[in-house]
């Protein structure tokens, strides 16, 4: 039962991202319904276009929140109240009343794109500590700790035209002053000797003193030696650029570490029977912008699991009814969860109970005497690597279509839906023709580069709804939902002429490379797995028939 | 406690569910829960060629969306409800919209029920099972 269980919060967890993966796509929708909008409109095309929004506004506020896009969802709403008030009214809207749609609209882009929130649990709500976070740079504030003044002003220049709020230090001893004021998106330090001969104003030993470290910092040097590179890795940097300063460059590494930065709110989940512990853990981590959700009950971790979607566990050792250690080895049961990391927070000091903790699904121990700043880093640190495996799991890192894994997973979504709906299902299996002769001929690049225009092909001529997947190598497959096989047939053929006809450059000159494709329809066909092995079955026909062409399977 | 989330389908029936919502995501996820709890869901993204396959099917209850883009869900209601073969038809609105309003003109047209979105994966089932006669064996007999 528990498995039913666990394979229902994956279905879920599939669903979420599968939306997650589609919410680009629907918000091109709705901003295409509102273009006609941003302009002078008759108002027969206001009507329509009003129409189109609050119908597509709509759909957004009921499924938005469904899946987890809190925010998202109550803008959606915001923007259908509008437009049913406009609707109402004889006239068509003014500019005023346009222009504050598309402000909502705006703002709905923004929820998307910080999409992060998940919906609250049944019981706690989820607490956003993200906020804060994201209050404090809003305005891409990046503070200039450099001596030299020319510099200075040439970086304050260039860097405003890039939309950077900048902000300078009126003399070195200040930036302690200035970082307790307030937060930078990023610091900017010159680690170079002053004019008056002395080390920068910002020596990197002083840096950490200062508390610099809470933001990404950038250090300038005119220097590119070992020792100062060592000094800048020491004092925490996050980039190190060498004089003289190219602008270009220097933005180019703020806007990366400014971007990371403002990535949505890690998720937590705090398992703790006491109450005043979890709440101490949840304000420390709520405070370096992180959203939290708190169960005191172990039985309750796996119900939350599903609603939280947490991307780290930090859980008690000892605990009523079980403790860290099973509970922990429990959730790892559950394939979906296997990989979410697990943190013992603990008073243990033992070593060795310690080690046996970790033995059972534990990623790291920390004792309850931990600092918080220390705390906070762990905790980050194994968020980002989370995130950083995941994003991978999800979505094959050359080509960024779907991995094998996931395509799967989201033909079962499919052919689960058509099932329901009693609509056709076709799934395609590609495979590039004598690909291995491409790589030996023209190298492992060319060949990487002929993968990557099929991606690209194929995410050009097929429709967002086709679930275009990497399944390894130079084979690739796409479920395509709503289309028969002889429909689908003719999508592909159009897909194999086109790919025939892409002249691949390299410095010997120009070739092509023909694919062949097998492909197999639901309903002949009824599970997955049936579907695929038809599929292959018909690539597999179609390489024997001469390649450069696809075969339907028959049953 | 009583986990009771993971022993709902104990001497519980099987109910025959069909869903009509214009957001296939929507679909699914209302699908997924249901299907979980040991249910068998059919679905319709439009609202015009829902009608004839409940006629066929006759299920045990619609999840109905209120506003779809090509058919109202009250017009819908009130024309399943005007079936002879549908007698013990359970319908329930699934909506965006929150209001007394909507609630109301949903009852006036036959609905069993009102629930709003967004829905919660914790949460949605009980109730549904609850307006066709099934009650949480975990509350008790």
């Amino acid at each position: 039962m528990a498995d039913d269980a666990a394979g229902l919060e994956q279905k879920l967890a599939v669903l979420r991202s599968s939306y997650a993966a589609k919410l680009p796509d629907k918000l091109e929708e709705i901003e295409e319904a509102a273009a006609p909008l941003s302009s002078e409109p008759s108002p027969e095309e206001a009507r329509h276009a009003l129409d189109a929004l609050q119908r597509l506004s709509h759909k957004l506020a009921g499924s938005g929140e469904t899946f987890g896009f809190k925010d998202l969802g109550k803008v959606a709403r915001q923007i259908e109240d509008a437009c049913a008030s406009l609707l109402e009214m004889d006239d068509p809207p003014s500019s005023r009343r346009r222009e504050e749609l598309g402000e909502l609209l705006k703002s709905l882009r923004a929820a998307a794109g910080n999409a992060s929130d998940v919906s609250p649990p049944a019981e706690e709500a989820v607490e956003d500590g993200g906020e804060k976070a994201r209050k404090g740079r809003e305005e891409k504030t990046v503070l200039l700790a450099i001596e030299d003044a020319a510099l200075t002003s040439k970086l304050e220049m260039e860097l405003a035209n890039f939309g950077f709020q900048v902000r300078l230090l009126s003399h070195p001893a200040e930036l302690g002053d200035k970082l307790k004021e307030f937060r930078p998106a990023a610091l900017v330090v010159d680690l170079d000797t002053g004019e008056n001969g002395q080390p920068g104003c910002c020596a990197p030993k002083c840096l950490e003193d200062e508390g610099a470290l809470c933001c990404p910092v950038v250090f300038l040097s005119a220097g590119d030696d070992i020792k100062a590179l060592l000094a800048a890795v020491r004092a925490g940097a996050s980039t190190y650029l060498t004089k003289p300063v190219n602008t270009i460059e220097l933005v180019d590494a703020l806007d990366d570490l400014i971007e990371t930065d403002d990535q949505e709110p890690y998720r937590i989940l705090i398992v703790d029977d006491d109450q005043s512990t979890a709440g101490y853990n949840k304000t420390i981590l709520q405070n370096a912008g992180m959203n939290t959700s708190v169960v005191t009950d172990p039985m309750k971790v796996m119900e939350r699991m599903g609603h939280f979607a947490p991307e780290l566990i930090l859980m008690d050792l000892y605990m009523p009814g079980c403790n860290g250690q099973e509970l922990a080895s429990a959730v790892r049961l559950r394939p979906a969860f296997a990989g979410i990391p697990i943190v013992f927070l603990s008073g243990e000091t033992d070593r060795d109970k310690q080690l046996a903790a970790m033995g059972c699904g534990g990623d790291d121990f920390l004792t309850k005497s931990i600092s918080s700043e220390h705390f906070i880093e762990s905790v980050k640190t194994r968020v980002q690597r989370f995130r950083m495996l995941r994003s991978l799991m999800v979505r094959d890192s050359m080509t960024g279509l779907f991995n094998h894994t996931t395509t799967n997973e989201l033909l079962e979504t499919e052919l689960a839906r058509s099932r329901r709906n009693k609509t056709p299902l076709t799934l395609a299996a590609l495979d590039i023709d004598h690909f291995k002769s491409v790589n030996d001929t023209h190298g492992h690049a060319v060949g990487d580069q002929v993968i990557k225009n099929l991606a690209k092909l194929l995410k050009q001529r097929l429709r967002s709804t086709d679930i275009i997947g990497r399944m390894g190598g130079e084979e690739f497959a796409v479920a395509i939902p709503g289309a028969g096989g002889r429909q689908a047939r003719e999508m592909m053929d159009r897909v194999r002429l086109a790919f025939s006809e892409i002249q691949h450059r390299t410095e010997m000159g120009a070739f092509t490379v023909t694919l062949s494709c097998g492909i197999a329809e639901f309903p002949r066909f009824t599970t997955a797995q049936l579907l695929t092995e038809a599929a292959d079955r018909a690539l597999y026909a179609a390489k024997e028939g001469g390649r450069d062409q696809t075969v339907l399977a028959e049953a | 406690m009583a986990s009771g989330a993971f022993h709902l389908k104990e001497g519980k029936k099987s109910l025959k569910f069909f869903i009509i919502d214009d957001d296939s995501d929507i679909i699914d996820f209302m699908a997924t829960l249901l299907e979980a709890e040991g249910h068998s869901v059919s679905s319709e993204i439009a609202g015009a060629t829902a009608i004839s396959r409940i006629v066929k099917q006759i299920p045990d209850c619609v999840l109905t969306d209120l506003m779809m883009a090509d058919v109202d869900g009250l017009d819908l209601c009130r024309e399943l409800r005007n079936r002879q073969n549908l007698q013990g038809l359970k319908i329930v609105f699934v909506s965006a919209r929150t209001s007394e309003y909507w609630q109301k003109r949903a009852r006036e047209s036959g609905a069993n029920g009102y629930i709003t979105k967004p829905l919660n994966s914790g949460t949605f089932v009980s109730p549904v099972e609850r307006i066709n006669g099934e009650t949480d064996p975990s509350e008790g007999p």
